[in-house]
């Protein structure tokens, strides 16, 4: 229990220095250390790792907006963009397959990590 | 999101991590809530754990990136989209 507790923490500090670092929420690594760490199923630790994605990108958020890096003029138009995206993302999924939406999430992170490199 | 800032909407990399994050905050708050009613289970009892871990490590990495030039972070993230990418079309789920 103690020591479940303690690799916790630790998980949860790496989770969120890559959280802070890449400006993701960190659910990457939250989600194998609750199932594999702690044991949790899988609907359950995706639950739990929503929920410490809250403080995680809160302090990170504030601490890039101290740093300057937070833009803050396309915060609304994005947030926009982003629940838009996200309902349009969950209903595609009730639509197409998952084996094909994982193919086209994935040619499109590919393809974005191209376009970063080569700028 | 941050490709998309940063490739369409030409954000620079750092602004465009930190924008994430603060567009993070308001998603995953709402999508506690909207989880546990449709019938997904939240264990606070360990997310408490993580959490403390974690501001401790959001905090540290959010104040380390700002010191890191932009195209090293840059390559970091594609690597990063490349890894992920390959994953999803490798081993989908």
């Amino acid at each position: 229990m103690l020591l479940t507790d303690v690799l916790l923490v630790l998980a949860g500090f790496f989770a969120g220095a890559v959280s802070g670092v890449l400006g993701v929420g960190g659910g990457l690594i939250f989600v194998p250390a609750l199932t594999l760490g702690a044991g949790l199923g899988q609907t359950t630790a995706q639950g739990t790792s929503l929920a410490a994605i809250v403080p995680t990108s809160l302090v990170g958020a504030l601490t890039a907006n101290r740093e300057g890096n937070v833009l803050r003029s396309g915060l609304v138009l994005m947030a926009i963009v982003g629940a838009v995206g996200a309902v349009a993302g969950a209903a595609l999924a009730l639509v197409l397959p998952t084996a094909v939406l994982t193919r086209v999430f994935g040619a499109f992170l590919i393809v974005s990590a191209w376009g970063l490199w080569r700028r | 999101m941050v490709p998309l800032q940063v490739l369409w909407a030409k954000v620079a990399q750092h602004r465009a991590n930190g924008t994430a994050l603060a567009i993070i905050v308001p998603i995953a708050l709402a999508g506690v809530p909207v989880y546990a009613l449709a019938g997904g289970e939240v264990d606070f009892r360990l997310a408490a754990p993580l959490a403390v871990g974690a501001v401790f490590g959001a905090y540290l990495g959010a104040r380390a990136v700002a010191r890191l030039p932009e195209l090293t972070l840059q390559r970091i993230v594609a690597v990063v989209l490349l890894i992920a990418g390959l994953k999803q079309l490798v081993v989908p789920g």
